[in-house]
């Protein structure tokens, strides 16, 4: 989708026999076949591009059994783009009708109700923006996690400056253009875009990581169009501009404070977008918020499982992923996860034991409002 | 194996003793098991030829899973090749004659770290780096550097006798073990004695290490650890030529200092090779940087005499920065762009000797190279490094940029330039191989380095693997019985 056919042949070319990213390969180490690592990903494209194999079911399934996580890229001393490089075969896959039927079924969940579950959504009561700033929730937090909208509206009002919210929102299109189907992505990210336009707002907050990311990174690739000077901030960068202008003031409430929380970098800011910052500056200035960084922290943070949409696509394997996740804040003694992407808290919550909590920078933050 | 009704009953065996999870004949997956690192079923997949395949993978998750598979293997007299991390250079993965493709790294937990004794025991499956993390969370370092790394498993480490950046302290993987469990090709599971040091016969511990899986599979191995030093670091040194740097070497090494690291490229790889297109250094001589860790007051005085040395032999000093920089970006080489890469033809021919032959092994081998094959203007790179009381290994290799594009031909050329390679080492005192191994690449010259001795190696692999199921063809054991 954004290779060019020339970058698709380099990186093939670059990744069908190299092992050097293998360990930092999020699907590689937990699977451990060598089929589902970068090198073995690659290795099949060249050969089904080469006629030597065929668009069989396993191939297609190692295409889709992958995180897009970039953390291959970001061990990669060439810099090759494994994740764009996976992504356009999954074009390829959905192009060529290949896509398997759990995907398709993804896909229709998209086009008919406008989320990856399907699930039915309501028209929001909140009016569209009417001041200058804009929230943009994202499927996850519109169907998992609603509270976020309040809490989000809480820290608005405390801060003076509340973000309206879309009275329609619906997918970005980042799922799509995850699952192989351009034409979906284009057609989603137009259509928010456009709604997002309509309402004369000079920013959007975007809550979710990946809906950040696709904003920002590839909203403009696939032709869309945004006025001059029109500023898309992730939602923890509205939050460090807020406190660094001083208007939040934050004390961590009696059931976080002096509890070990520990910041896990949603891939989609950590490695695509590079907010790495921002999230530590706003749990910084929470007075009495005690933070760890986990082992694999900032850029080189592990997934939380839902990368690549594989919490959709075969979730047990999510979980697997996810499973390791959990173990690295154990290992660094949190008893609070904090993240700022409902996707990521999502898939956490999915498979943890309820013990330790997840939470949003933005509940984080409305919860220790002075 | 074949496509029958008796492969698909041995697979129905398998899958009894996997699970259908761990066991594949899918197409695939056949395909991307069909090559390891060796460049020439790399070249052959390039041109569009498929290599041998493997007729089954499987995935065993323990000893006793290994146990009944190599059972099944036995039984129906099918190869059986064990697989790490796919990271050999030397085509000792390569299904040959099909089979069963035994990939080991389900099998990576940590069984065991003895903080008073510094020692762990780990399933060999395990990958490089993870171990290595796990261990430095503990304070803790194996200390092997391997540029495989990041792709290869602790049982390859040992299958292949491997080496790592650092080994002129830390010594190579064969210095490392302790202790192996092993399946053997009848299913029966052994152990060695639990420490290597003894007066119990013959060492049958490094009977299986670097069999390359032609003896056995590895299961369980317990290594010696280190702890993580209190200061590690580098000096960089420019010898007008690879001689002087050569006999600084020498004089640190034979003075009994211990460095962990001399690396001592050649002229050519100092000028224009990896130090200039890698690390960005416009250097004519010969470069060398020298590390040293521990204690810092032993770094301190080590790193003093390192150095007296250095400027006594005409070394000019280039400063830590230059070494640091070398540590920081050394695995950089190996990464494409920079690393050795089709369509070239390239091959690290690296041998070891003692001092006395060292730079003779050096220069013999660069003539055979380069006067050889002028007609294909090849190259010939080189740098010694693991260093050791008597010797040094030189670290060589060839590369041609244009070599035949007939896959035939190419692999003709291939192997006639190893063999020449292979019989200068021979001819000054040095051995077919450092530490990448033998696998198929060097198997047929196995006779040439033992000489007499071959016999008793045929006569072990014959007890131990009378129907030769266990890696056939590699290590010069031949086809299956």
């Amino acid at each position: 989708m954004f290779v060019s056919e020339k970058e698709r042949e380099e990186t093939i070319r670059a990744c069908r026999f190299c092992p050097m990213c293998y360990h930092a390969d999020t699907v590689a180490q937990v699977l451990r076949k060598e089929t589902n690592s970068p090198r073995g990903r690659a290795l099949a494209l060249f050969a089904i591009d080469r006629g030597m194999l065929d668009w069989s079911d396993e191939a297609i399934e190692s295409m889709y059994q992958y995180s897009c996580d970039g953390l291959d890229q970001e061990w990669c001393v060439g810099n090759y783009d494994h994740d764009e490089l996976i992504l356009s075969a999954r074009e390829e896959i959905v192009r060529k009708g290949k896509a398997p039927v759990h995907v398709r079924a993804i896909l229709e969940n998209l086009r008919r109700a406008g989320n990856p579950w399907g699930t039915p959504e309501t028209q929001r009561v909140t009016s569209d923006g009417a001041g200058e700033t804009l929230a943009f929730l994202g499927c996850t937090a519109r169907v998992h996690r609603p509270a976020l909208a309040s809490a989000l509206h809480r820290i608005g009002e405390a801060a003076g400056e509340q973000p309206g919210l879309l009275a329609q929102e619906s997918c970005c299109g980042m799922m799509a253009y995850l699952l192989g189907d351009v034409e979906l992505a284009k057609a989603q990210v137009e259509a928010m875009t456009l709604a997002v336009c309509r309402t004369g707002v000079k920013r959007l907050v975007v809550l979710d990581a990946d809906c950040y990311r696709f904003f920002q990174l590839r909203s403009r690739r696939l032709g869309v169009q945004w006025p001059e000077g029109f500023e898309i901030l992730h939602s923890s960068e509205w939050l460090a501009r807020l406190v660094n202008a001083r208007r939040l003031d934050l004390q961590a409430p009696s059931d976080l404070a002096g509890k070990t929380t520990a910041y896990h970098d949603p891939c989609g800011l950590a490695r695509f977008t590079r907010v790495i910052d921002p999230p530590r500056l706003v749990l910084g200035a929470i007075a009495g918020l005690k933070t760890v960084e986990f082992a694999r922290s900032r850029e080189k943070a592990g997934c939380c499982g839902a990368g690549g949409a594989l919490l959709h696509t075969y979730p047990d394997l999510a979980k697997e992923i996810s499973a390791r996740r959990w173990q690295e804040a154990r290992d660094v003694s949190a008893e609070v996860i904090a993240s700022a992407s409902p996707s990521c808290e999502h898939m956490l919550e999915q498979s943890g034991d309820g013990h330790m909590p997840v939470l949003d920078l933005l509940e984080v933050v409305a919860r220790s409002l002075r | 194996m074949s496509q029958s009704l008796l492969q698909e009953f041995i697979v129905t065996e398998l899958i009894d003793i996997a699970g259908p999870e761990d066991v594949s004949v899918a197409e695939v997956d056949r395909l991307v098991y069909s090559t390891d690192f060796f460049w020439l079923p790399q070249m052959w997949l390039d041109r569009g030829l498929r290599p041998p395949a493997p007729d089954v993978i499987v995935h065993p998750e323990s000893t006793q899973e290994v146990a009944r598979i190599l059972q099944v293997a036995s039984t129906h007299r099918i190869p059986v090749i064990p697989y790490g991390g796919g990271t050999g250079s030397q085509g000792a993965l390569l299904p040959l004659y099909g089979g069963i493709m035994l990939d080991m790294k389900k099998m990576d937990r940590i069984l065991k770290i003895d903080d008073q004794s510094f020692t762990v025991t780990a399933q060999p499956g395990i990958n490089g780096q993870r171990l290595e993390d796990d261990l430095n969370a503990r304070g803790l370092t194996l200390a092997h550097y391997p540029a495989s790394q990041y792709g290869a498993t602790l049982g390859g480490y040992l299958a292949a006798r491997g080496s790592g950046t650092l080994s002129t302290k830390y010594g190579k993987a064969e210095d490392m073990v302790l202790a192996l469990e092993v399946v053997l090709a009848s299913g029966q599971a052994i152990r060695t004695l639990p420490v290597p040091n003894h007066a119990v016969g013959p060492g049958l511990l490094q009977l299986f290490v670097g069999s390359e899986g032609t003896l056995g599979v590895i299961t369980e191995a317990t290594m010696r650890l280190e702890p993580i030093p209190e200061v590690r670091r580098f000096q960089a040194y420019l010898f007008p030529r690879l001689a002087v740097g050569v006999e600084a070497g020498r004089k640190i090494m034979t003075r009994r200092l211990r460095p962990c690291v001399i690396r001592l490229y050649n002229e050519r790889s100092t000028g224009r090779g990896w130090i200039r297109d890698v690390l960005k250094l416009q250097l004519e001589g010969s470069y060398m940087v020298v590390g040293v860790d521990g204690p810092k007051d032993q770094v301190d005085l080590e790193e003093r005499l390192i150095r007296d040395i250095c400027l006594g032999e005409g070394g000019k000093p280039l400063g830590s920065e230059v070494g640091e920089h070398w540590w920081k970006h050394r695995y950089d080489f190996y990464y494409p762009p920079h690393a050795r890469m089709l369509p070239k033809m390239y091959g690290t021919i690296e041998s070891t000797t003692t001092f006395s032959n060292l730079l003779a092994l050096h220069n013999e081998k660069k003539r055979v190279i380069e006067e050889g094959y002028a007609a294909w203007n090849a190259n010939y790179f080189a740098h010694m490094s693991h260093w050791f009381p008597w010797g040094a290994m030189v670290y060589d290799q060839f590369q041609i940029e244009r070599p035949p594009q007939d896959p035939v031909e190419a692999i003709r050329l291939h192997n006639m330039i190893w063999a020449d390679a292979a019989r200068a080492s021979l001819r000054v005192g040095g051995v077919l191989n450092d530490h990448h191994g033998i696998g198929l690449k060097l198997g047929w010259m196995m006779k040439e380095q033992y000489g007499n001795a071959w016999p008793v190696m045929t006569a072990i692999k014959q007890v131990l693997d009378p129907q030769n199921i266990m890696n056939p063809g590699k290590l010069g054991f031949g086809a299956p019985h």
